[in-house]
């Protein structure tokens, strides 16, 4: 059983540019000098209190404007922020695909980086040769997987990406923006595999503009508000309607 | 009393403090397979399109070690075959811990990517740090150890006690390196100051002149200097040059007081540094 549960969860981003970054000016400060106007450190709130609890079956969309917090609150699913206020509780093997060509490497052929990729979604290296098969042959990419990866168009490089990412079945995916790849032969394939991919998984969550997708996917909305505020959650049909009709206006 | 009070919640701390440090670290650990998988990306893309690939590594430390060896030999006028060792393993045995502390000082902002699309220990990249200049290391040291053999007194088991050295040098470096990595994060300017501390360092400790060239009062330059015994430790057994109990205790007194100072500082700041990438 798959579940996520924040709790009061807050998080603020303090903003360093160049001259909080500097140790010089904080040492100025330190004696006194006049250089040191960074003293109240800038705090962005990209988070507000926001409780939400997940459970099997979920299929979560998240909407907002930009600059909601969409993104963040993504970021804290995955583990990445560790929030300043609250607490998260994640069970469940949790992959995100915000980067899918995380843990890729240019120099190395695709073979080897089919592999790197696996790894770097949590499998072992041996798990990791014995899927190799099967990606290598859903990529479509032949003779080319011996070769470095560089020599890829990015159309392939990206199919490759792809090919990997979705051959591992967790039980959360992360989803920022829809995932897709590649040229007109492969969409189709790509997204095949995802309504393959996306039903079987336990608890979806997912961030997009596009409502066609959002509808197709997502029985839950959470609408994230300035200041990263749940502005309202509940199920698809009743909130997504306020939303457009928010957005119209 | 209250200062007391004070004392007991701040030694609380320290300890949680420490609690989250140990188990990053341990985390970290677990995750050999990306420390290594990221460090061997970073060699490969050095030496990517070269012929010989890792080999220059060797051949390229192989040269500038013996080169100075030959013209620090006329410099101290000192005999080549005694000078050469001591030089070519110094300079490598230095060459690793500068280029930890180097690679440490941009190692979060160069692998930003990695922390802001999924969760990973923030030592992960402190591992991967140091299992790519350990690997280094150990290819440099094929020149030196060759040349040791050759000129320098027989290889004895006394030798096996460098490992030993190695061991608490590379201690010393995961600790001292996860501090510089997060410091040089939050204070971009830091790695500046890293670099130049490095290359002041690199003069004041015997790394290309012997601790015995030294006048008496200037041998404060060994006595407090933190580089001296862990370049001793790993050095002077290879060279069969004797060790007194006192260099080891130093060396092993300054891994454990650095990790003393670093553990609650780490433990503070290794979820939160995600936030200043």
């Amino acid at each position: 059983m798959a579940s996520i549960t924040l709790s009061d969860v807050t998080v603020e981003f303090p903003v360093h540019n160049a001259s909080s970054r500097s140790l010089q000016l904080h040492v100025f400060g330190a004696l006194g000098g006049k250089l040191a106007e960074h003293k109240k450190a800038v705090v962005v709130r990209a988070l507000k209190r926001v409780n939400l609890t997940l459970r099997d079956g979920d299929r979560v969309g998240i909407i907002g404007h930009n600059g909601a917090g969409k993104t963040t609150l993504l970021r804290v699913l995955a583990g990445v922020y560790d929030p300043s206020g609250g607490a998260v509780k994640v069970d469940g093997r949790l992959t995100s695909f915000a980067d899918l060509t995380l843990g890729m490497d240019l120099e190395a052929t695709g073979l080897q980086n089919i592999i790197f990729r696996c790894v770097f979604m949590g499998l072992t290296f041996e798990e990791a040769r014995r899927l190799s098969p099967t990606i290598q042959e859903f990529s479509e990419l032949g003779d080319f997987l011996q070769l470095p990866v560089r020599t890829y168009s990015s159309g392939m490089f990206l199919r490759l990406a792809f090919a990997i990412s979705t051959s591992i079945e967790p039980d959360i995916i992360i989803m920022d923006e829809m995932i897709g790849a590649g040229d007109a032969g492969f969409i189709a394939k790509a997204q095949a595999r995802l309504s393959e991919l996306l039903p079987r998984v336990k608890i979806l969550v997912l961030a997009t503009h596009d409502p066609t997708i959002m509808e197709s996917l997502c029985s839950k909305i959470v609408w994230l508000h300035h200041g990263g505020e749940i502005r309202e959650a509940g199920p698809f049909k009743e909130i997504y309607p306020k939303y457009l009709a928010a957005m119209g206006n | 009393m209250p200062v007391l009070i004070t004392l007991d919640r701040y030694a609380a701390m320290l300890g949680r403090s420490s609690g989250a440090a140990i188990r990053d670290l341990v985390a970290g650990a677990h995750r050999w397979r990306l420390w290594y998988l990221i460090g061997s990306a970073e060699m490969r893309r050095r030496f990517a399109r070269a012929r010989l690939g890792q080999l220059w590594i060797m051949l390229s430390s192989a040269l500038s070690v013996s080169i100075m060896g030959f013209a620090w030999a006329l410099l101290w006028k000192e005999p080549v075959h005694d000078i050469l060792p001591f030089i070519s393993i110094s300079v490598t045995v230095w060459q690793f811990l500068a280029a930890v502390l180097n690679d440490a000082a941009t190692a979060f902002p160069q692998s930003s990517q990695y922390f802001l699309n999924q969760y990973m220990p923030a030592s992960t990249i402190i591992y991967s740090v140091l299992y790519k200049n350990v690997a280094t290391f150990l290819l440099n040291m094929v020149f030196p150890i060759f040349i040791v053999i050759f000129l320098g007194d027989s290889v004895t088991t006394y030798s096996l006690l460098s490992v030993v050295g190695l061991s608490l040098v590379i201690a010393w470096c995961l600790f001292i390196g996860y501090a510089v990595a997060i410091l040089c994060t939050r204070f971009r300017d830091i790695a500046q100051i890293v670099a130049t501390v490095l290359q002041v360092a690199f003069f004041v400790t015997p790394v290309i002149w012997k601790p015995e060239f030294l006048p008496p009062q200037a041998h404060y330059l060994v006595s407090y200097n933190p580089f001296a015994p862990l370049l001793a430790v790993v050095r002077d057994p290879l060279l069969g040059r004797p060790l007194p109990g006192g260099v080891w205790l130093t060396a092993c007194g300054i891994v454990l007081g650095t990790s003393a100072c670093v553990l609650p500082f780490v433990g503070r700041f290794c979820r939160r540094l995600v936030y200043w990438l």
